[in-house]
């Protein structure tokens, strides 16, 4: 068989079956509308990467600062803790 | 210091959104297999009955298949908008697992899911049935790649952590794909699958014999799903051991709240319920040796020796280091260009410590510690539940080959019934690894306090209740649009169609 032939079959295959859907017809336009849902509403209007349109070199210095800052500040670890954090008080079933 | 509401919004968030894909993906991974027997046994005899009883489950695929599709995007949306800190910390490491993943999902379930729905009278027999199984293979392969991501960051292995760029960044891809805890998890994973592909299979066939209708696929349908089921079942107890000893071993603390267990020691015992113990079961659970010794909270909090001699260190020793490690960083980036002689000093110190980088963010050492009744519960409901629903598949096969099935109501409507168990189930073993973990976005290296973007916590919370109500909407449609293939039922027979058209 040629690929040509080849083609035209893959194609026919994905055509006829798309056309001759009966209960597959509701699920596809499941599957475009949470499409659209994701790409179109969520992505563009409410997860717009915090990094977009940095460089890597920014966005290395972003995270650096961000990882530096966040860090506890108190220079003598564990003299806050001395008195032993009571494991006891957790609330054991 | 972060918004501690921020933190817990954008946790819930991704909770919310990992429990909701976990509902279709189980069901998709199980039912391939149920499905793919079905039709090797149609291919097999050539008995067109198999042919229709595998084209109907297949019909129940496809359903979970367009409702559950993309909605681990949503996943990745949230690394890159409230996860970004994390999602650069980790690099490549996590990012080309599920590159991978993308790209062969793509493939192999456009094309082997396309010639499955679209192929039955277009390719030859033993090709649909390669595409059935392939189907099914592509998307186990699939879960491989993102519980290999998920694994790493139980168990970070296979990189090195590079200041200049504050990324980590692959140096053994093997020891990154052979990870133990990724490969146990991997397979506890899919084997649950199995088992909720075969609960669902089973319940709905109930539902048929309740009705007293299609009785032949009905047993049908339950022979080949409780036996996928039951041994699925049990390689997920044998699946589950491994685990046991791999969270022993490289998340002791997970351990520890699962069993509620304070002081801990050799002949642990293991917890049933609160005030019921079964003596060193615990310690033969996660070492396999009933003196084995097994440290509590407390033990890993204050640090112990093990019998072994090793010392493990306290949580504030641990907290020193990881501060330490943090002050090298930040002189080492202060200094890289300016002081090179120093620079190299402090990158010294900070890969001296760099395995405890994450303690830098602890404040208080009870933070080091999940929370133990969100572990301890959900532990014994998905153990309680896995029990319960493999007696339930036995009995089902049992009187299914005795011939009794048919009259047992009471076990159809148990059948039928336990359907949301399975799910329970599922979802608990998710919350015992993802909530046992905390504090830790990666084990030891980046707490979600340092992991989360500074972002209002307004915007997280709105995008939280979005995806309640979408997600709610989508499920109600799922759940009607499979209701309405189940009322209609499977294809009827020739000979029985020819019959109801003369009727009509």
């Amino acid at each position: 068989m040629r690929v040509t032939d080849r083609l035209a079959s893959v194609w026919s295959l994905y055509a006829d079956g798309f056309r001759n859907m009966i209960w597959g017809r509701p699920l596809w336009i499941l599957i475009f509308l949470k499409l659209f849902i994701l790409f179109a509403v969520l992505r563009v209007f409410f997860f717009r990467p915090e990094m977009s349109g940095m460089t890597d070199e920014q966005k290395s210095g972003h995270v650096g600062t961000q990882l530096v800052e966040r860090a506890v500040q108190d220079t003598a670890p564990g003299t806050a803790h001395d008195g032993g954090a009571a494991a006891d008080d957790l609330p054991l079933p | 210091m972060t918004d501690m509401a921020l933190i817990g919004w954008s946790r819930a968030q991704f909770a919310l959104t990992a429990c909701y894909h976990w509902v279709f993906v189980p069901l998709t991974l199980g039912l391939a297999v149920i499905m793919a027997v079905m039709e090797t046994v149609y291919v097999a005899r050539g008995d067109e009955f198999w042919k229709r009883t595998a084209r109907f489950w297949q019909k129940i695929f496809g359903i979970n298949f367009a409702v559950g599709i993309a909605t681990g995007i949503i996943l990745e949306f949230e690394f890159g908008t409230n996860w970004s800190n994390y999602s650069w910390f980790v690099g490549d490491i996590f990012g080309a697992p599920l590159a991978i993943e993308g790209i062969f999902a793509f493939f192999m379930e456009a094309t082997f899911v396309a010639v499955m729905f679209f192929g039955w009278n277009k390719v030859g027999r033993r090709f649909h049935l390669a595409s059935t199984w392939l189907t099914g293979i592509g998307a186990t392969v699939s879960a491989f790649w993102i519980l290999v991501a998920n694994g790493w960051m139980q168990h970070p292995v296979g990189m090195e952590f590079n200041p200049d760029t504050v990324r980590h960044e692959m140096t053994d891809f093997w020891a990154v794909v052979s990870n133990p805890v990724a490969v146990s998890k991997f397979f506890h994973s899919v084997l649950s699958g199995w088992m909720t592909g075969a609960v669902v299979v089973i319940g709905i066939s109930c539902w048929y014999l309740l009705k007293k209708r299609d009785v032949r696929f009905a047993r049908a349908s339950i022979r080949v799903a409780s036996a996928v089921g039951i041994a699925g079942t049990l390689a997920v107890m044998f699946t589950g051991d491994s685990s046991a000893v791999h969270v022993a071993k490289y998340q002791p603390m997970k351990l520890a709240a699962a069993e509620g267990l304070l002081d801990g020691g050799q002949k642990a015992p293991f917890s049933i319920v609160p005030g019921v113990e079964i003596p060193g079961m615990l310690s033969i659970l996660a070492t396999h040796d009933v003196n084995g010794h097994v440290p509590g909270i407390n033990d890993l909090l204050d640090g112990y020796t093990a019998p072994d001699g090793t010392e493990v260190l306290s949580a504030e020793e641990k907290m020193a280091r990881g501060r330490m490690a943090l002050e090298a960083f930040r002189n080492y980036r202060e200094t890289a260009e300016s002081d090179p002689e120093a620079a190299s000093e402090w990158r010294r110190v900070l890969e001296d410590n760099v395995g405890y980088f994450g303690y830098g963010y602890i404040e208080d050492r009870q933070e080091l510690v999940p929370s133990v009744p969100m572990v301890y519960w959900p532990f014994r409901i998905m153990v309680g539940l896995g029990c319960f629903l493999l007696l339930l598949m036995i009995l089902v096969l049992w009187f299914e080959r005795k011939n009794r099935i048919e009259r047992m109501r009471w076990l159809q409507w148990t059948s039928l019934l336990s359907i949301p168990l399975v799910y329970i189930a599922g979802q608990a073993g998710w919350i015992v690894a993802e909530v046992g973990r905390q504090p830790w976005a990666i084990q030891d290296l980046l707490p979600v306090n340092a992991a989360v973007s500074s972002l209002d916590k307004g915007a997280v919370m709105t995008t939280f209740f979005i995806f309640v109500a979408v997600f709610t909407l989508f499920l109600l449609i799922e759940i009607r649009i499979v209701t309405r293939a189940i009322r209609k039922g499977p294809e009827a027979a020739p000979e029985a169609s020819d019959a109801a058209a003369q009727v009509e």
